[in-house]
Formats: C-alpha cells, structure tokens, sequence
C-alpha cells in the first residue's frame, strides 16, 4: 500500500499539465522508471516489452539472430526510395540525417513535421500520387531510412512557444482519460509498464519511438508509430483519429522528445 | 490549443454515451460469460479469476469477495463506476459508460461474488 501511495505521488507530478521544459519532463520520466525497473539499463529501453521481460526476451534475440521477417521489405523500401526520386527532395538528401531531424517543429506552418509527413509531401511532389500513412510502401520506406540512422541517438528539440504549445498538446493527450474505457495511454504504458493485460506484457513508454516504423507479428508486416496509435486506441474504445492528424502528430512529437538520448534501432520485431 | 484539447474529450465523451452497450444476441449469456468474454465484461484482461484462463495481473485478484464486500452493493458499484474510488484508475467504468447493461453489471456482481 505504502508503495501504491509513493506511485501515485510520483505520477501526480508527471501528469502535472502545466508546460514544463522538455528536460524536466524527461528527467522525471526516467526516474519514474528507473524506481519501477532498477535493473533495467537506459539503453535497453530501445527493446521496448523485451527490456522489461526475461520470458520472452530470447525469442526477441532468435528472431534477431536468423533473418528477421521484415529484412525483405526494408530492402523493398530502399529500392523504392530512389525507384520514385525521393532522394530529390531536400529533406531526404541525407536519410540518416532526415531520421534525425524528424519530427520538428516547423515554425513556418507552425505544425510538427513528422518524417512521415515529410515522405508523404516528397512523394506527391515526386510522383504526383498520395502516399498512404500507415503500412505498405510508406513503412517501407520509413524503416529504410531509419535503418541509415541505426545507432544515432533520438534528439527532438522543443525551441519557443510555438513547440512548446504542441509538445504541452501531445503531453495533455498522452496522459488524458479517453474513450468508452476511459484509460489515458500513460495508463498502460507508463503506470502498468510490465504488467500483464491477459498475455500481452504492456511496454514502457519511454522507448516507444526508437525502431519504429517496427514489424508486428500480428500485422504481419510493417506499420508506422501511428498505425500503432490507431490500434491501442481502438482498444481503449476511444473515437479514431487519422494518422497524420494535428494531435497524432503532437502526440507524436512528445512521445519522440520522451525518448531523446536513447539509440534509433533496427531491431524492428515485436509480437 | 486549449479548446481543441477539451472539445475532443467533449466529442470522445459523447462518442462513448452513443456507443450501444453490449446486447446478449439471441441466446442470453450466462453470468460467467458475460464476465469472462473478451467483449463483455473481459475481467480477465486484468485480474486473476478462479476458474478461468490466461489472466493479466493490472488489477488485485477477486478472491473472498464477500469478506472484502459485506456488503454486495459496494461491490456493484466498484464495477459500475471504479472511477468513484479512485479518480485515476485504469478499470473502465462499466456501468457509467454502458460497456455493460444494467444486467449484465448484476451479472458480474453475482458471479464475483461467488469467488
Ligand atoms: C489497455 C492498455 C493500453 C492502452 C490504454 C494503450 N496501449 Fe499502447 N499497447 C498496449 C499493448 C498491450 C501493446 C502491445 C505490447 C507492447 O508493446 O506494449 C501496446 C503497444 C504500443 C506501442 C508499441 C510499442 C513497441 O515497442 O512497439 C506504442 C507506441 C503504444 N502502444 C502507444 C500507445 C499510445 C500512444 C496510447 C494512447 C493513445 C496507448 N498506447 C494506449 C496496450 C495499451
Ligand atoms: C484495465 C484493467 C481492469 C479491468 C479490465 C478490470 N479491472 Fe477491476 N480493478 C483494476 C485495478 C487496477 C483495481 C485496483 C483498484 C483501482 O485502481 O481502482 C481494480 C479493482 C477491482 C475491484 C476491487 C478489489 C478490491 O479488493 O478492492 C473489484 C471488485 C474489481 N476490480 C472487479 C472487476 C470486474 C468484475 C471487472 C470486469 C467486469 C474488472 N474489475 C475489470 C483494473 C481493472
């Protein structure tokens, strides 16, 4: 009871939703989880679920080891890269670099730019055809592109109030009751990270954004960030949202900004 | 900014009171089913049931229900509203938000009540 009690204490601060810096918000943020999982090392947050549970862990690694079922289709993603002149655009001259830079806050339209937006603007502008948002061709060459960052760290900057004020949407978003559930991400992801929701071992949110677009078992296939947002609100019952949308977006950038320093991997697989 | 934060829990609010609660279909559901089902009450999701499957552990298990609820009515209206006990909890509010009929909560209640 007594730890309920100091959890809960801890939380009310992190869900405190007046605008605090980036920094701040982070720190506390890895000492929520650093408290929770003592054992669990900052970089190995990249392995999301898999960090927190040993079960499952080595079939993690095996599935690494031999061939990973998403190999084929980032190649895929290569090839369409140049096969549609995406390497035309400015922003994808360097496609590590791009995955770096991305999502940044565009004081010109004043939006959050996500490397998915970025791809689908590029493509039109290439091809004069829409790109879609959340699987097929676009994850393709998403996860492409962030392969060539693998090992770079996450470093979202939030500068002025323009940011601050679509970081704090994000943020209200992410820790917000919603739905017929009336659950707030931060519910399974933050505060339950490591328990279990029948099978399902519920991952720490910090690290959410380091290998993504990732490749779902259940998908079968690639999907980007926000293919996945689409799900885990399906689940909660709340009202769907488009991929790409302002507040995906938002959400989104917090979400990124919560995982800055940690390393932008190629480890894809979760079940 | 603000505004748009509260109309979409406004919109996500109506969204919910519209979603029709989970009817039995033809064939009633028995109080266990209407507990245990992935659709319907999906208890299991988070606690750990005597009798059945796979639970998660978010939520204490419901064990000796009648010596932690004398009375038979609080343990109702946990299920119906756990949100009355604790603001921030992840138990969704069965009742209030019509995830479950007025039956289906005495339902659950009676078939927890027995564990
Ligand atoms: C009822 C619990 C629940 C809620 C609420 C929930 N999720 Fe999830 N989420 C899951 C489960 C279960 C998975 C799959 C296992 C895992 O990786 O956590 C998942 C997976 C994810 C993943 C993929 C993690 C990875 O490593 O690939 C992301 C990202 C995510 N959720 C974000 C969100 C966001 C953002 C919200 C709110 C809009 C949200 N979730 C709400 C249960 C939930
Ligand atoms: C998404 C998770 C979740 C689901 C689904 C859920 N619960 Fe809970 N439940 C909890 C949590 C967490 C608690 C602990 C108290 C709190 O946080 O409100 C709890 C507490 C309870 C309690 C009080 C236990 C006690 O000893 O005080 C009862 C009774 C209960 N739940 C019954 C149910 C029933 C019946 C269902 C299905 C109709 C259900 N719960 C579905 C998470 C859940």
């Amino acid at each position: 009871m007594k730890k309920l009690i100091t959890a809960i204490a801890g939380i009310s601060f992190l869900v405190g939703m007046a605008s605090a810096d980036v920094d701040s918000d982070q720190k506390a943020f890895i000492n929520y989880f650093k408290t929770a999982f003592p054992n669990v090392e900052f970089a190995d947050y990249t392995n999301g679920v898999y960090s927190l549970d040993e079960g499952s862990r080595s079939q993690f690694e095996e599935i690494l080891d031999g061939i990973p079922p998403y190999e084929e289709a980032v190649e895929k993603g290569g090839k369409e890269f140049v096969e549609f002149g995406l390497n035309k655009c400015a922003a994808f001259k360097d496609p590590a670099a791009a995955r770096v830079k991305h999502p940044y806050f565009d004081e010109a339209t004043q939006k959050v730019v996500t490397l998915e937006a970025a791809l689908k603007a590029c493509y039109q502008e290439q091809t004069g055809k829409k790109l879609g948002s959340k699987k097929g061709k676009i994850a393709r060459i998403s996860a492409w592109i962030s392969d060539q960052a693998a090992g770079e760290k996450i470093n979202v900057k939030v500068e002025g109030a323009a940011a601050q004020a679509a970081y704090d949407q994000g943020k209200a978003f992410f820790y917000g009751k919603r739905g017929q559930f009336n659950m707030a991400c931060a519910d399974c992801h933050v505060y339950n990270a490591g328990k279990k929701a029948r099978a399902d071992i519920l991952s720490p949110a910090l690290g959410h954004t380091t290998h993504v677009p990732m490749y779902r078992a259940k998908w079968a296939g690639l999907g980007t960030l926000q293919r996945r947002y689409g799900g885990c609100l399906k689940n909660m019952r709340a009202k769907p949202i488009s991929a790409q949308s302002e507040i995906m977006n938002n959400l989104e950038y917090f979400q990124q900004a919560m995982s800055n320093g940690l390393e932008i991997t190629d480890a894809r697989y979760r079940k | 900014m603000k505004k748009t934060i509260s109309s979409i829990s406004a919109v996500a609010t109506l969204a919910a009171l519209f979603v029709m609660p989970l009817q039995a279909g033809a064939k009633e559901m028995t109080d266990e089913e209407v507990t245990f089902g992935r659709k319907a009450g999906n208890c299991l999701a988070c606690h750990m049931i005597p009798g059945g499957n796979l639970p998660g552990n978010i939520g204490p298990p419901l064990l000796a229900m009648k010596a932690r609820f004398p009375n038979k009515a609080d343990l109702r209206a946990q299920i119906w509203d756990a949100t009355e006990k604790n603001p921030n909890t992840i138990m969704p509010p069965f009742g209030k938000h019509g995830v479950l009929t007025e039956k289906q909560v005495d339902q659950v209640t009676n078939y927890i009540y027995t564990k």
